[in-house]
């Protein structure tokens, strides 16, 4: 499985992060080929009502095997090192080795559990098993198998269908593989957040700040169960990590920063925010900066990735949202979000560290227009949440605290990044 | 966690505002004081919290009792326990149905139209309407309006309402809070 989707995902990778580790280029490959495989996987299963699997694989394979051939794709190894142009110390070594050890222990987890979690129980695991074990989507409404029969049927099917297509080919149906799925999703934010942050600040700030995201409780027990928090965590911090290589001038980081905010809306609804969000400070630079072309490039590959979703929704009266609009507003929500993340130990203290960093670098901040905008795009996000919580039917979900930690998750490893660029920025002078 | 993040910011301000800039090593390295007074702070919580999952996995992994307070619902399993298990929520009663498929003891796991969690069973092959007339145990959900009884026997209606009946079973353990009943068959 992994296999096949970083063949798909490689090529892309080689274009996307051209003078990158390969490390990095093979987490983005994953990131990447897994999207591409879903979204394909969609139009074969709800638009074609395909009903067999093997074939899809070699149509995958076909796939990797022309984009390695129309992209010249190579294998070049070049290490952490080479792309960080630094020597790692000691301290550095040990903060690895910490950050190995819990990435090995989570991959533990992720082998020897079932999938236990309630929406993991009740959504995304029961659809994959739905449709592996129908061979097909069912679309007769009566039967009790039919994708109509779950709840919540307005969720994407990113994270389900990825399921689905990991146990086709493990050739039976296991919770592991679910749970694994989840866990490339963590190795990959992990590398990608440390190549980032090793280039832009040092090797020290970037091992603590990606050992600190690794190892925060929530993120880490998402890490090996198979909800889909995390995977839309995973490609909101790359479309921020798209969004600041098209401002230093990357030619194609407009194709990643659409296909990772496709992944993100078709991944959760919540990845509309990331999507408005990031699309917007880039149409504002691409418009600012009078290309044209790419602007057009974006819009137009942004449309044709989200079509079948988007049209499948419309055409069965998907809305987007869990909620409704109530007349009042709860502030109340608020408090459940300060005491979230603040108080609760699911972030362990990085709320605190959030605010540290930001009192003493603020008019650093200020100052880095990158940065701010990076700064305002984990901002939206987060507003976006509060918005909701406060004016919608979900804010019963804020004041039972079942919900709020597991949003804050998809912001959490773009907030990881803003924090340790801003950290950086510290200094009396 | 809290107390210790107001105590990482104070100690960090008086580092940052109390010493003088003639002191060359706060002035040269306070992005790493601040850095490794969060990793000390930061450690030890997030090192216990993952090693005592780790040590859960572990367990599972090696086949011996099972403790699964992964999330508040869960409860001890001992692999002897059987309907203890079942009892403690409905991840945990998975696992220990597995346990027990395993070692060759039957349940007939029924649906619970008003609760689509147990559809879950279904997909996971337990339950299967004809496994019931030999199943060592049944797992039931009181609302099921599929289930029926006639004296101690255990009826399950197909959708045309025609019941089939599975044999004697006798109640063993209820649990109010997830409205289900286990049987034994007599």
């Amino acid at each position: 499985m992994l296999l096949i989707a970083v063949a798909l995902g490689w090529p892309l990778a080689g274009v996307l992060f051209k003078e990158r580790s390969q490390p990095e280029k093979l987490a983005l490959a994953w990131l990447l080929g897994a999207f591409v495989i879903t979204w394909q996987l969609f139009i074969f299963l709800f638009w074609l009502k395909a009903g067999t699997f093997w074939w899809f694989n070699l149509i995958f394979l076909a796939e990797a095997i022309i984009l390695w051939l129309f992209l010249k794709a190579k294998i070049n190894w070049r290490d952490f090192r080479a792309a960080s142009g630094a020597k790692p110390g000691l301290l550095d070594k040990i903060l690895l080795c910490i950050l190995a050890l819990v990435i090995m222990l989570s991959f533990v987890n992720a082998c020897g559990r079932g999938n236990i979690g309630w929406d993991s129980l009740n959504i995304w695991s029961i659809k994959a098993k739905q449709i592996y074990y129908s061979g097909r989507v069912i679309f007769d409404s009566n039967n009790p198998a039919s994708w109509q029969s779950r709840a919540y049927l307005q969720y994407p099917w990113h994270g389900s269908l990825l399921y689905v297509w990991g146990n086709e080919l493990n050739g039976s149906y296991s919770d592991a593989v679910n749970n694994v799925i989840n866990w490339f999703y963590y190795v990959s934010i992990i590398i990608l957040v440390y190549g980032f942050l090793a280039i832009r600040i040092d090797r020290r700030g970037a091992a603590a700040f990606t050992l600190m995201l690794a190892s925060a409780p929530i993120f880490y027990f998402h890490s090996f169960n198979s909800y889909s928090d995390l995977m839309l965590g995973c490609y909101a911090a790359l479309a921020l990590i798209f969004l600041w290589r098209a401002w230093l001038g990357s030619k194609y980081a407009f194709i990643g920063l659409s296909m990772s905010l496709v992944a993100a809306y078709t991944t959760k609804n919540e990845g509309i925010f990331a999507l408005l969000a990031a699309s917007f400070f880039l149409l504002v630079f691409l418009t600012r900066q009078k290309k044209w072309r790419q602007l057009a490039w974006f819009v137009g590959l942004t449309g044709l990735l989200l079509a079948p979703w988007q049209i499948f929704r419309m055409v069965n009266h998907l809305g987007i949202a869990n909620s409704t609009a109530v007349t009042a507003w709860h502030w109340d929500a608020i408090y459940q979000f300060w005491r979230t993340f603040w108080l609760n130990a699911s972030f362990n203290i990085f709320a605190w560290v959030v605010l540290a960093v930001l009192a003493f670098a603020a008019i650093k901040i200020y100052a880095d227009k990158k940065l701010l905008v990076a700064w305002v795009y984990v901002a939206l996000l987060f507003s976006a949440f509060l918005y909701v919580y406060i004016s919608t039917t979900s804010y019963q979900d804020a004041v039972y605290d079942t919900t709020i930690s597991r949003n804050l998750i998809t912001i959490f490893p773009a907030l990881v990044i803003v924090t340790a660029l801003s950290w950086q920025k510290i200094s009396k002078k | 966690m809290p107390l210790l993040g107001v105590l990482c910011m104070g100690v960090f301000f008086l580092i940052f505002f109390i010493f003088d800039d003639s002191v060359e090593f706060f002035k040269k390295d306070v992005k790493i004081i601040f850095l490794g007074i969060v990793l000390l702070l930061w450690l030890p919580f997030s090192v216990g919290f993952i090693w005592t999952n780790a040590l859960n996995a572990i367990k599972h992994l090696a086949g011996g009792t099972v403790d699964v307070r992964w999330q508040s619902l869960m409860c001890e399993i001992d692999s002897n326990q059987r309907l203890q298990g079942l009892l403690c929520s409905i991840a945990a009663t998975e696992q220990a149905v597995r346990k027990e498929v395993s070692k060759g003891v039957s349940y007939c796991l029924l649906a619970n139209p008003t609760a689509q969690l147990y559809m879950n069973y279904e997909f996971y092959g337990y339950y299967r309407q004809e496994d019931c007339a030999k199943a060592d145990y049944a797992f039931v959900s009181k609302s099921d309006k599929k289930i029926g009884t006639r004296a101690d026997h255990l009826l399950i209606y197909d959708s045309s309402g025609q019941p089939t009946d599975i044999g004697r079973f006798e109640i063993t353990v209820v649990d109010e809070k997830l409205g289900s009943f286990i049987l034994k068959r007599k």
